[in-house]
C-alpha cells in the first residue's frame, strides 16, 4: 500500500476516539482534582471579604497561629480566613510561586525575609498598600529601621515583618552554676571574645564531664547560620548592598572559621549530635534557632537563651524573619484586598502569643509590652532585633536556599577540618561567585 | 552396625546444623535493626539516650505509642498511603492489562511502532524526569492533589511487559473456541484470558502496591498540603518541625513498617512468585 | 492473524453462499473481533503520553531554556545549560558519588543475595522464616529505613557505637559516609535479589547434582560447576537491575544524612532535585537529567548487547 493511499483511509474511529475521550476523561479528573484541593480558584469565585492565608507554620508555633487566627476571626466576623497549612522549606516556596505566577495565589502568605530578593517582588508578590496599613494602625515607626528596609524594595515595601528568629545561644543552667557561671538573676554572664567564651566551655567541660556545646557542624546549613553572625561581629558583610559583588574580607572570615574549625578539633562540639538530647541530657549550651525553646519548655529544662555572645568585636547575632507577603493576584484589590491587609496588621500588632511560641516579634510595641518583657526566656533574647544580621540580600539567599547548601557545605568542611580555614574561605569565595554568576531564576521581579 | 545411609545421614544432620546455625546468626543479624528500634520504642524518651544502653528496662511502656497515635497525623497519613496505593495498584493493574492484551492478541494500526515506543519507555528511569515531569503536573493543574501523586505512577511499561509476556503464552485456540462461540473480544479478556492470569495479575498488583506504598520521592515533590502527605513523606518531614524524639520515631518507624509486613505475612508465597515473575519478565 | 480456526457453520441467516465465502466470514469476524485493539492500548497510551513521553520531551525542551519552577521568564538559551553542566565541578561531583556508590554496592549485593540464598535454599527446615528474615527490609518505606539507621548510626547514643565500644564516625567522614550508605542499603535491599537467585535455585533440576554427586563431584565442585553456571542468567539480571536502581538513588542517602558530610554522599539525582527545587532552575535540572538519563541508557544498551553475544556464543 502506498503511502498517499494509507494516508487517505479514514483513521481507525474508534481508537482515536478513545483516545480523546481518555484524554477528556483526565481533564475531568484534573479539575476534580484541582477542586479538591486547596483551590484557589474558589476564592475568586468566594465574597468579598473571604481570604486565604498560606503558611508554613508546622512546627509548634503552628497552633499558636491557629490560636491567633481564632482570635481574628472573632473579632472580625464579616471577615472570613481560610488558614492553609503547608510543608516547610522548598515545598512550600515552590507552591508560592506556582501560585504567583498563575494570578492565583491566596490573598496572604509567609515568607522568609533572606528570600524575598530571590521572590521576585513585583512579579510573583504585590506591594503592600502602607496606606491601608496605617488605616489599622501600624506604621514603619513600629519597626526596626533595618528590619523595615530589607522587607522594601524600590522604595515599595513588600513584606510586613511578623518576627525575626535569631541563632540563640542555650545554656543550662544545671552546669553553669558551678561553673560559677551565672550572674546574681541566674543569667549567663558576659562572655566577650572567643578566649573567654572557650575558657567558660572549658569549666563547663570539667562540670558535666562530656562535650560543653551543641553544635551541629554537619549540617551545612547551621554552619552557614553561625558564620552569618559571627562574621558580622567582625564587622564585615559577605556581599554589597545590592547583593551583585562579594565584599568578603578573607582574613576575617579566616579568623571566624577557624574558630569554627577549633570547636570541632577540640572536641567542645561533637558533630551529628542531636541538640535536644544532648541539652535535656546534661550537656552545657546549645547554638541554635530560638524554636527550640519550646522543645527544652516541654522537657521541664531550667534553661536560658541569650544572643551569641560578642566573640569578635561587635554585637550580633543572625537572624531570620518570617514576613506576611501578598502572593501575586490579577487584579488584587478591593474588599478582599482590604481584608488581608487588616489581617496581615491585626497579625502584627497581636503578636504577643506568636512570641509565646519563642520568635521575637518584630512589632516593636508588642517588644516593648510588659507581658513580653515578663516572658522567660523569650525576653532574654529580644535584645537580638538591635544586633541582627540578615542573609546577604541576593536571590539565592534566605531559609532553605542555595546558599545554604552550596555555600554551607564548604563552611562544614571546614568546620569538620577536612580543609583548612584559608582553603574554605577560597572554597566560600568561588561558590559565591559561581551563584553570583548564575541568573536569577525567576528573574528580575519589577519591570523598569 | 552401621550402613552407609546412616552415616551419609549423619553426616547430612550434622552439615544441616551447621548450615541451620549460620542461617539463624544471620538471621538475628538482619533482623537487630528490628529490634533495637523495637526496644527503643517501649522505652521513656528520656532513657532512649542513656548510656550504658539496655535492650531490655524495667520502665518499659508503650507512651511513645501513645502519643505518636494521638499526638501525630500518623492515621491521617496511613489513610492516604491507602488511597493512593490502592488508586495506583488498581489503575496500573487496570490500564497495563488491556494495553499488554490489546499488544499480544489484537490489530490496530501502528501496532508495532507503539510496543516499541512502549518497549523503550522501561529504559526511561523514572527519578530522571522528575523535574520536568512535575512542571507538567503543574502545567495540568494536579500539584497537591492526590491525582498528581498518583497518575504518573500509572504509567509502567514495565509492568505492561511482564503482562504481555504472559498473555503470549496462552493458548490462542482458548481464544479462538471462545470467538466462535460468538464471545467478543471484551468478554474473551475478562471470562478467558484474565481467570488464566491470575497469578501474574497478583504478581503485578503486589509490587506496584508497594512499589506505591514506598514511594518517597514523588509525592515529595508533588504534595505540599499535609493532608496529602503520604506515611513516607509524613515520617520523614516532621522530624525536621520537631526535635529529635527517639522512642516516638521508633514506634512511629515500626508503625508505618507494619502494614506490609502483614502483607508479607499473609502473601508471602504471591510475593516469592511475584519476584521471580518480574525478575525473570525482566530478563 | 496468522492462525485462524477452522470454520464452524455460522448460523444460517449471516451465512452467505459458497465455501470460499463462509471462511472469509468467520476469518472477517475474527478479524473484527481482534481489530480495533486500539480500544485496549488507548487507556495506557494516554497516561503514558501525559506522564512519560510529555515530560521526556518538554524535558529537552526546558533543558534548552532558562526554564524555572514557576513558570515565568522563561528564555531560549540553547546548549548553555549543557556546557554550564559539563563544567558544574558539583554535577560531576555528585555523578561520581553515584558511580562510586553503584560500584561499592552491585558486587556486595551479587555475593551477599548468592550467599543468602545458597544458606536459605540448603537449610530444610524454616524455609518461610527464612524468606521473612532477608526479605523483610525490603518492604520498609524508605523513610522508615533511614530512621532506623540514623539511630544505629547516632554517634553517643547509637547501638554500633556502643557495642563497638569505639566512635565510628559512620556519617561524620565522607569515605565513612558512604560505607555507612553501602551498608544500610544492602541491609534494606539485598532481600529482592535474594528471592530471585531462591527462585533461581529451585528451578535447577535436581538430577543434576545427583549425577554429579554420582561422579564424586564434592560440595564445592557440584557449587562451582553446576550451581554458578545455572544461576548465570539471574546474576546477569541482578546486576543489570541493580546498576539501574543504584544510578538513582537518593532516598535514603538523602533521608539519613542529606548528601553529607560536605555532600560528600550526595547523588546525582539529590543534585538535579537541588538545583530543580530548591534553586527552581528547572531547566538546569533537566539538561543534567538528560545527561544521566545518557548514562544510564548505555548501561541498559550494553546489557542488551552482551546478552545478544551470549545467545549467540550458546547457539
Amino acid at each position: 500500500m502506498s503511502r498517499m493511499s494509507q494516508r487517505s483511509l479514514p483513521p481507525p474511529g474508534p481508537s482515536r476516539r478513545g483516545l480523546l475521550r481518555g484524554v477528556a476523561g483526565l481533564g475531568a479528573l484534573a479539575a476534580l482534582g484541582s477542586t479538591a484541593a486547596c483551590g484557589s480558584a474558589a476564592s475568586l469565585a468566594g465574597g468579598e471579604n473571604r481570604i486565604q492565608f498560606w503558611n508554613l507554620f508546622s512546627g509548634g508555633d503552628g497552633a499558636n497561629m491557629r490560636g491567633m487566627l481564632d482570635r481574628f476571626r472573632a473579632e472580625f466576623p464579616g471577615i472570613q480566613v481560610e488558614d492553609t497549612t503547608l510543608a516547610w522549606g522548598d515545598r512550600y516556596y515552590t507552591k508560592l510561586a506556582m501560585a504567583g505566577a498563575g494570578g492565583r495565589a491566596p490573598e496572604v502568605g509567609v515568607l522568609h525575609l533572606g528570600r524575598l530578593a530571590g521572590f521576585a517582588p513585583g512579579r510573583l508578590l504585590d506591594p503592600i498598600d502602607t496606606g491601608l496599613l496605617a488605616e489599622q494602625g501600624v506604621r514603619q515607626e513600629d519597626f526596626n529601621a533595618t528590619l523595615w528596609d530589607r522587607a522594601t524594595i524600590d522604595g515599595q515595601l513588600y513584606g510586613l515583618p511578623l518576627d525575626i528568629h535569631p541563632s540563640t545561644f542555650y545554656y543550662n543552667r544545671a552546669a553553669c552554676e558551678p561553673a560559677g557561671l551565672l550572674d546574681g538573676d541566674g543569667r549567663l554572664v558576659e562572655l566577650t571574645g572567643t578566649e573567654a567564651f572557650l575558657d567558660a566551655l572549658d569549666a563547663v567541660r570539667e562540670v558535666i564531664g562530656q562535650s560543653p556545646l551543641g553544635w551541629n557542624a554537619l549540617m551545612p546549613g547551621e554552619c552557614w547560620w553561625t558564620f552569618v553572625g559571627l562574621y558580622a561581629q567582625t564587622g564585615g558583610t559577605i556581599l554589597s548592598d545590592d547583593g551583585a559583588e562579594i565584599t568578603l574580607d578573607d582574613d576575617r572570615a579566616e579568623e571566624v572559621l577557624a574558630f569554627m574549625a577549633r570547636l570541632v578539633a577540640e572536641e567542645y562540639a561533637v558533630p551529628g549530635q542531636d541538640l535536644v538530647g544532648y541539652l535535656v541530657n546534661g550537656g552545657g549550651f546549645v547554638l541554635f534557632g530560638n524554636w527550640l525553646v519550646v522543645d527544652f519548655q516541654m522537657a521541664g529544662l531550667d534553661f536560658g537563651a541569650r544572643p551569641y555572645p560578642t566573640l569578635f568585636g561587635q554585637p550580633a547575632t543572625q537572624a531570620e524573619s518570617h514576613i506576611l507577603v501578598l502572593p501575586h493576584q490579577e487584579g488584587r484589590g478591593g474588599g478582599a484586598n482590604e481584608a488581608a491587609h487588616t489581617l496581615i496588621s491585626w497579625l502584627v500588632k497581636n503578636s504577643l502569643s506568636w512570641a509565646e511560641a519563642s520568635h521575637v516579634p518584630a512589632y516593636l510595641p508588642v517588644l516593648q509590652d510588659p507581658e513580653y518583657l515578663a516572658m522567660e526566656p523569650q525576653s532574654e533574647y529580644r535584645g537580638a532585633m538591635d544586633i541582627a544580621a540578615f542573609d546577604p540580600p541576593a536571590w539565592f539567599c534566605g531559609t532553605s536556599s542555595r546558599v545554604q547548601a552550596d555555600v554551607g557545605v564548604y563552611l562544614s568542611a571546614a568546620a569538620m577540618g577536612s580543609v583548612t580555614p584559608a582553603e574554605g574561605v577560597a572554597n566560600i569565595r568561588s561558590a559565591l561567585r559561581d551563584l553570583l554568576d548564575t541568573r536569577n531564576p525567576f528573574g528580575e521581579g519589577i519591570s523598569s | 552396625m552401621s550402613s552407609p545411609g546412616f552415616a551419609v545421614k549423619v553426616r547430612r544432620n550434622a552439615g544441616q546444623i551447621v548450615l541451620t546455625s549460620i542461617g539463624t546468626l544471620l538471621a538475628a543479624l538482619w533482623l537487630v535493626p528490628f529490634a533495637w528500634a523495637l526496644s527503643t520504642s517501649f522505652k521513656p524518651e528520656g532513657d532512649t539516650q542513656k548510656l550504658p544502653l539496655s535492650w531490655i528496662q524495667s520502665n518499659m511502656n508503650l507512651d511513645a505509642y501513645r502519643s505518636v497515635l494521638s499526638t501525630g497525623n500518623l492515621p491521617k497519613w496511613l489513610l492516604n498511603s491507602v488511597i493512593i496505593s490502592t488508586g495506583v495498584t488498581v489503575l496500573t493493574v487496570v490500564v497495563s492489562a488491556l494495553a499488554a492484551y490489546g499488544f499480544a492478541r489484537t490489530n490496530f494500526r501502528f501496532k508495532r511502532a507503539l510496543f516499541g515506543l512502549t518497549l523503550a519507555g522501561i529504559m526511561v528511569p523514572g527519578t530522571v524526569i522528575t523535574a520536568p515531569l512535575f512542571a507538567n503536573v503543574r502545567t495540568m493543574g494536579l500539584v497537591d492533589t492526590y491525582w498528581g501523586v498518583i497518575l504518573p505512577q500509572v504509567s509502567a511499561p514495565a509492568m505492561v511487559f511482564i503482562l504481555f509476556k504472559f498473555f503470549q503464552g496462552i493458548p490462542r485456540e482458548l481464544e479462538e473456541a471462545a470467538t466462535i462461540d460468538g464471545a467478543g473480544r471484551w468478554r474473551i479478556f475478562l471470562q478467558v484470558v484474565l481467570p488464566l492470569s491470575r497469578p501474574v495479575l497478583a504478581a503485578v498488583s503486589i509490587f506496584t502496591f508497594i512499589g506505591s506504598w514506598n514511594n518517597f520521592m514523588w509525592p515529595y515533590l508533588v504534595t505540599t498540603d499535609p493532608d496529602l502527605a503520604t506515611l513516607p513523606v509524613g515520617l520523614a518531614t516532621v522530624q525536621s518541625s520537631f526535635g529529635i524524639r527517639w522512642a516516638q520515631l521508633m514506634s512511629g518507624a515500626l508503625l508505618a513498617a507494619l502494614p506490609l509486613l502483614i502483607v508479607f505475612v499473609f502473601f508471602q508465597r504471591q510475593i516469592v512468585r511475584g519476584v521471580a515473575h518480574t525478575g525473570i519478565a525482566g530478563q | 492473524m496468522t492462525t485462524i480456526a477452522p470454520a464452524t457453520p455460522a448460523s444460517s441467516a449471516t451465512r452467505p453462499a459458497g465455501e470460499r465465502a463462509a471462511g472469509d466470514g468467520v476469518r472477517a469476524r475474527l478479524g473484527r473481533v481482534f481489530q480495533h485493539g486500539g480500544w485496549f492500548v488507548a487507556p495506557f497510551l494516554v497516561v503514558y503520553a501525559l506522564f512519560l513521553i510529555w515530560p521526556l520531551v518538554s524535558g529537552l525542551w526546558y533543558s534548552l531554556n532558562e526554564t524555572n519552577l514557576a513558570g515565568i521568564n522563561t528564555e531560549f538559551i540553547g546548549l548553555d545549560n549543557y556546557r554550564e553542566a559539563l563544567g558544574d565541578d558539583q554535577m560531576w561531583d555528585s555523578l561520581g558519588n553515584t558511580l562510586r556508590f553503584t560500584a561499592m554496592i552491585t558486587p556486595l549485593i551479587v555475593i551477599v543475595a548468592f550467599g543468602l540464598a545458597l544458606l536459605a535454599h540448603n537449610i530444610k527446615h524454616g524455609k518461610w522464616f527464612w524468606r521473612l528474615a532477608f526479605f523483610a527490609p525490603f518492604l520498609l518505606p524508605s523513610a522508615v529505613m533511614a530512621e532506623l539507621w540514623r539511630w544505629l548510626y547516632e554517634p553517643d547514643f547509637g547501638l554500633l557505637n556502643n557495642t563497638l565500644n569505639e566512635r565510628v564516625p559512620w556519617l561524620l567522614e565522607g569515605d565513612w559516609a558512604m560505607f555507612s550508605m553501602v551498608l544500610a542499603t544492602l541491609w534494606w535491599t539485598v532481600g529482592f535479589s535474594f528471592l530471585l537467585y531462591l527462585a533461581a535455585l529451585q528451578s535447577i533440576p535436581d538430577h543434576l547434582y545427583e549425577a554429579a554427586a554420582l561422579d564424586g563431584a564434592g560440595p564445592f565442585k557440584r557449587m562451582w560447576h553446576i550451581t554458578v553456571p545455572m544461576v548465570r542468567n539471574i546474576t546477569g539480571l541482578i546486576v543489570v537491575l541493580q546498576i539501574l536502581a543504584s544510578l538513582q538513588v537518593f532516598d535514603q542517602i538523602f533521608l539519613i544524612n542529606e548528601g553529607g558530610p560536605n555532600n560528600e554522599t550526595r547523588p546525582v539525582v539529590q543534585y538535579i532535585i537541588q538545583q530543580g527545587f530548591t534553586g527552581y532552575r528547572i531547566g538546569y535540572a533537566s539538561a543534567i537529567s538528560y545527561i544521566v538519563f545518557v548514562l544510564i541508557v548505555a548501561v541498559t544498551l550494553l546489557r542488551l548487547w552482551m546478552v545478544r553475544n551470549r545467545s549467540e556464543e550458546n547457539s
